[in-house]
């Protein structure tokens, strides 16, 4: 028998299936006896798992974390092919008398146009925008961006963001969705002087435009303003002003701090004041490091072998730090279809069983990356690519957007950026619209993981956020359509009519980043870490 | 996990019944695929926009994901958006190894045994340019089932046919890329 079985055909095919572990038992059984006998199949065979191991160590690069924003970008901005080749008769007629209004609105709007302003989107009578559409304008001359932001309000009122992408060309994001079916009027107030002293005066309508009759899904028939790039300028926008002006304003927080943290950094220090209270000054300026971290179903473990320590995030909103050992240890792995311990963390994961239970199982592979840490008086900041921890010594931490990169994913442009928000107070006609002044806003530093209970988050004179804020920055879709865009961050700034005090001496304006693209990026940023880990935390300050 | 008495807590997305979310499944395997995808067109830039075009496609299409096992539909889209790319640039040829090795090799070359490094670098530039003659369906076979950990019937759902010719495939795929090694003038590979 054996000298049958020894004396069987090569056959190439078996072997290759014998390697993917398809063969049922007795066919691997003829393999493996065959294999014994011939060394062209063991040469094979070595063969195929020597290619395997070496396409393996083909270099890829990770990917970069911006790609939920591309995607987001994507999804947002392209529209669906809809089905209006065969549009219905009420259609028709809706679209008809659209049309007419579109019309009149022209007739009516050319004539208020003002000489100076070159062209606008929507154009004048567009009809049929997206509820989630920015404003553009565009001058023949440069403008002067603090008139200009004191004149401008949309009609009925909104509160908008201010992004200039040059000196002749501004963007009007609004911060919450554009009511349906509704005529908007970008109206100038007062007048804009151009930096040559030229000035016009008056009241005069940039552009006149009517919404979409329901809030757009992803097809709607007006694409949102097509800018991928939008985004990211509103954000380098966002870090231009706070760099600017937090520079003297964290000292002045802080009184006598002598170094001041930089990018990212910077912007949740300057812009949080629990943080900056909570940490108290850098004692030293931020380093660079290698960090490695993996996502667990109730937890995250980051290494910092030059800090020699391994940091347990844990979901309840507490973090541990621990020695980092040597690593040694193999990846311990789970079966098909699960993510295995990373090699840096599988020696702690061998060693703390206790852990394995509380953290729960892997959902993504660890991550090696460049990182950067900064020492504080009471805590650490720490940059992983697309995220900024806070760790207190008290043993609380929280999760940051880092806006910084964000930002740096586009070319950063030297313009300035504001907030301006309705204030109901100063209307002389008493109609719903009202003057827009600035207003501080911060949505993208409020911390994604609420790795703070709400108590200490408290501090005096400072208005928490509005609890519908939370949820939303986790909310997230499925199917065909982006989740109802009400409340968010635009109810934040409509439940704080009132400026928050601001603190510090600046005269510029705090951080802002604009618009419901916020908000889907908020939702897109929270893909990138599993869900488990979201709803844990948010369940846990409530429930303790 | 490994250790006995410990049982994962939640079941991960593949072995769900129903079908996750698309961020679950985003989050899941955007990081695969965006190396699956690297690793089949050799460039990691144009891999990066397969990859979001991929997943746009996926959101699109979410309806019709299958229930359970997400992975073989997204590589399927992942798979089929690449070759319509490289079919529409008739870009079938890797980018030369060494423009991109020069991108990412540093990362690559520990410093303890350069030597090796070199020899290892040497057998990679081979492996690429025989997986460049690779028809590119064998080379997707391929790379799905040894760098992806798909099992055979995965990469058949993937690439549209039955287990038995998924097989038939790897098989082809694995001849030919060893040809190709030693007609390059490859050593017989070894341990």
């Amino acid at each position: 028998m054996a000298s049958v079985l020894r004396s069987l055909p090569c056959d190439a095919p078996l072997l290759s299936a014998y390697r993917d572990g398809a063969l049922d038992a007795p066919a691997r059984c003829l393999v493996e006896v065959h294999l014994r006998s011939c060394q062209a199949c063991r040469q094979a065979l070595a063969d195929y798992e020597r290619m395997a191991a070496l396409l393996e160590t083909l270099p890829t690069a990770p990917p970069r974390h911006r790609m939920a924003a591309d995607l987001a970008a994507r999804i947002t901005f392209t529209p669906l092919p809809r089905s209006w080749m065969a549009p219905s008769s009420e259609i028709l007629v809706a679209a008809s008398v659209v049309a007419i209004l579109a019309i009149a609105l022209i007739l009516h709007t050319v004539a208020l146009l003002p000489t100076t302003m070159v062209a606008a989107y929507p154009m004048p009578g567009a009809s049929d925008v997206s509820t989630d559409t920015a404003v553009r304008v565009t001058f023949p001359r440069p403008v002067d961006r603090r008139l200009f932001q004191d004149s401008i309000r949309l009609d009925p009122p909104v509160p908008v963001g201010i992004v200039w992408d040059s000196p002749k060309e501004v963007d009007v994001v609004p911060l919450t969705p554009l009511s349906p079916d509704t005529t908007y009027t970008l109206i100038e107030e007062e007048s804009i002087a151009t930096p040559s002293g030229d000035a016009t005066a008056g009241s005069r309508t940039l552009t006149v435009f009517r919404t979409a009759k329901q809030s757009p899904d992803l097809g709607g028939p007006t694409p949102v303003v097509p800018r991928s790039g939008k985004l990211a300028q509103a954000l380098v926008v966002a870090t231009v002003t706070s760099r600017s002006s937090s520079s003297a304003s964290s000292g002045a927080a802080t009184g006598t701090c002598a170094i001041v943290p930089q990018r990212g950094f910077e912007l949740i220090y300057a812009g949080r004041p629990e943080v900056r209270s909570g940490l108290g000054c850098p004692q030293a300026s931020e380093r660079a490091v290698v960090t490695h971290t993996q996502v667990f179903q109730h937890g995250v473990l980051i290494a910092i072998p030059p800090n020699g320590a391994l940091y347990y995030l844990s979901a309840d909103a507490t973090w541990q730090a621990l020695a980092l050992t040597s690593n040694d240890g193999p990846a311990a792995s789970g079966g098909h279809g699960t993510w295995t311990i990373g090699p840096t963390f599988s020696r702690y994961w061998t060693d703390h069983p206790d852990a394995q239970v509380s953290l729960g199982a892997p959902t993504g592979p660890e991550q090696s990356s460049a990182g950067a840490t900064e020492q504080f008086d009471q805590g650490m900041m720490l940059w992983t690519p697309g995220w900024i921890f806070v760790l207190r010594d008290d043993g609380h931490w929280q999760r940051f957007v880092d806006v910084w990169a964000l930002a740096a994913g586009s070319a950063p442009t030297a313009a300035a950026a504001t907030v301006a928000s309705p204030t109901p107070d100063t209307t002389p006609s008493g109609s719903s619209f009202g003057r827009l002044r600035l207003a501080p806003v911060t949505p993208l530093l409020t911390p994604i993981v609420a790795g703070l209970p709400p108590a200490p988050m408290a501090t005096p004179g400072v208005q928490a956020h509005p609890p519908d804020v939370a949820p939303l920055l986790f909310a997230s879709w499925s199917g065909g359509t982006l989740p109802a865009t009400v409340g968010g961050v635009g109810a934040a700034v409509n439940a704080d009519p009132s400026p928050r005090p601001i603190s510090r001496p600046s005269r510029g304006p705090e951080p802002i980043a604009c618009g419901s693209q916020i908000r889907q990026l908020n939702q897109l940023w929270s893909l990138i870490e599993p869900r488990e880990v979201m709803t844990g935390c948010l369940a846990d300050p409530g429930s303790n | 996990m490994d250790v006995p008495g410990v049982a994962p807590a939640v079941e991960p997305y593949e072995q769900a019944s129903s079908i996750p979310t698309f961020e679950a499944a985003f989050a899941t395997y955007h990081s695969a695929i965006c190396a699956y995808l690297q690793r089949l067109i050799g460039n990691p830039d144009d891999a990066y926009d397969l990859t979001v075009a991929s997943f746009e496609k996926a959101y699109r299409n979410w309806e019709r994901a299958p229930a359970g096992n997400v992975a073989p539909w997204l590589y399927r889209i992942a798979t089929n958006t690449c070759l319509d790319e490289l079919r529409r640039r008739r870009l079938i040829r890797w980018q030369p190894f060494d423009k991109f090795a020069a991108v990412f090799q540093p990362r690559h070359v520990s410093r303890d045994n350069p030597e090796r490094d070199v020899i290892r670098g040497e057998q990679c530039a081979l492996l690429r340019s025989a997986m460049d003659k690779l028809n590119p369906r064998h080379r997707a076979a391929l790379l799905m089932r040894e760098c992806q950990g798909l099992s055979c019937t995965e990469v058949g759902e993937a690439l549209g046919v039955s287990r038995e010719a998924a097989k038939q495939l790897l098989f082809r795929a694995r001849q030919q890329l060893r040809e190709g090694y030693l007609a390059l003038g490859g050593e017989p590979l070894d341990g």
